[in-house]
């Protein structure tokens, strides 16, 4: 069979000198998308080899409370819960719950009624946040499973 | 060398052309960010999501590519005057669509920010957090098919042919690719006062309140500086890059689709329809019910709450 292969290509490379005609013809847009799908791999593999995202560290009580500043200005979080990964972060002021988790090297922020965390789903190592809306999100808070759930506020 | 009036059906892409510069800025930019000589980011999923992106404009606007051709052409041929295209009067034709060209793109520039129907389409540009050459990509899927190409069309009208606002159009858009750096810090102030530069364009991209909804320049920040919607760059309040609320994930379609997901929402929530029309048209942000979260609102808060004071970075 791969000599078959072998003869079947080679009479065809003999077929395209001859007609002296492209052996495959692409449509040059076909090529160019091609083309640049070939260099956006590459592009991603470098910037993925070259290791130069933003430094996170780990969230702590300050962090979380100045990134929610940026987002929610006018809304002074009464407590704050981090996730034992320091991750993501979840912020009480009054009835609203206020969420911070990371993205890539980036942080995320969302808020839901303090009631609905009470539907968050339990997983083996904390809890999973969903947020459905058009701007969409995933926040995973790692919570001893011995805690309380939503946490109690004093 | 053609003359003009054959370049009506056969323009040079000069977008296309620059390609290989923008694949080689792109690993310049990446080069100078591993060797510590520039403060360059970049995220490999943030990265992929902009790269995508820019593909899919690409497919996308070649799907719509015929009928703003032939719209262009067809208004060309009930054009108002007959500008000269060649020797050395082509020149003044030049100069004038340069300038023209880049005053139409301030338009369109600041009407995709500043009302939501247009912003739909404009906002996965700025959904990334970060700034570099990468997200000059990120380009719109949608455009073509908001009619914000209209916008364009009253150069043909003038009578400035259109493969010569193909090529300005694709002049502009390359020189935007470039601005798009964290690399460059500012250009000779003469420079500043005239070019849209990297700075300028860092501002354009930040989510700060006193940042937001802020030079719309294409190649001209002259516009800016006219209109009153010229904004510097400060040292002491650093550009945090992306949109008022950011995407929670690097999903490519809801990069482009969210915004238009967001007002289907919203039409189907209204409950009159001035509300409905508010929520497409109107500026993004607005909302029926309680305060606005529209930049010019953001800004007043902002303003009322009296931050002069410098925003630290993120950790």
């Amino acid at each position: 069979m791969f000599c078959a292969a072998v003869l079947a290509l080679k009479h065809s490379l003999t077929q395209r000198a001859s007609d002296a005609k492209p052996w495959v013809m692409l449509p040059p847009f076909l090529l160019q998308l091609g083309v640049s799908a070939v260099l956006i791999a590459l592009m991603i593999a470098v910037a993925a080899v070259a290791r130069i995202s933003r430094p996170t560290g780990a969230l702590d009580d300050a962090a979380v409370r100045r990134l929610l500043a940026d987002d929610y200005p006018d809304v002074e979080a009464d407590a704050v819960w981090i996730s034992t990964d320091g991750r993501a972060g979840l912020a009480a002021a009054g009835d609203l719950a206020m969420v911070v988790f990371q993205l890539g090297d980036g942080y995320v922020t969302r808020d839901l009624p303090w009631r609905d965390l009470q539907h968050a789903r339990r997983t083996g190592r904390g809890i999973r946040i969903s947020f459905s809306g058009p701007g969409g999100g995933l926040a995973h808070l790692i919570w001893p499973g011995t805690a309380a759930w939503p946490p109690e506020r004093q | 060398m053609r003359p003009l009036q054959d370049l009506e059906h056969a323009p040079i892409d000069v977008v296309t052309l620059a390609v290989p510069l923008f694949v080689l800025l792109i690993l310049l930019e990446i080069a100078l960010g591993w060797l510590k000589r520039a403060p360059v980011r970049y995220e490999p999923r943030d990265t992929a999501t902009s790269l995508m992106l820019g593909l899919g404009s690409t497919v996308a606007g070649a799907l719509t590519a015929g009928v703003m051709g032939g719209a262009t052409i067809w208004v060309w041929h009930h054009r108002l005057f007959d500008l000269p295209v060649r020797g050395w009067p082509a020149l003044a034709t030049w100069i004038a669509l340069f300038l023209l060209e880049d005053l139409t793109y301030y338009a369109f520039h600041r009407l995709s920010h500043e009302r939501r129907f247009w912003w739909a389409a404009h906002v996965n540009h700025h959904s990334s957090q970060h700034y570099n050459l990468a997200t000059a990509l990120r380009q719109s899927w949608t455009g073509g098919l908001n009619g914000s190409w209209l916008l364009w069309l009253p150069l043909a009208w003038l009578g400035f042919p259109p493969a010569m606002i193909f090529v300005q159009k694709g002049i502009s858009l390359v020189y935007q690719f470039w601005i798009h750096t964290e690399a460059v810090r500012r250009l000779p102030a003469p420079l500043e006062y005239v070019l849209n530069t990297p700075s300028h364009h860092r501002v354009h991209h930040a989510r700060n309140p006193r940042y937001l909804d802020r030079n719309y320049a294409g190649i001209l920040i002259i516009w800016d500086r006219m209109f009153g919607t010229f904004e510097a760059e400060r040292d002491d309040e650093p550009c945090r890059y992306g949109i008022v609320k950011n995407l929670g994930d690097f999903n490519i379609l809801r990069a482009v689709f969210h915004e238009w997901w967001a007002i289907g929402r919203d039409v189907l929530a209204a409950r009159s329809p001035h509300q409905a029309l508010m929520v497409v048209f109107g500026p993004p942000g607005w909302h029926p019910d309680g305060p606005a979260d529209t930049a010019r609102a953001l800004r007043a808060r902002w303003a009322a709450r009296g931050e002069a004071e410098p925003t630290p970075p993120a950790p």
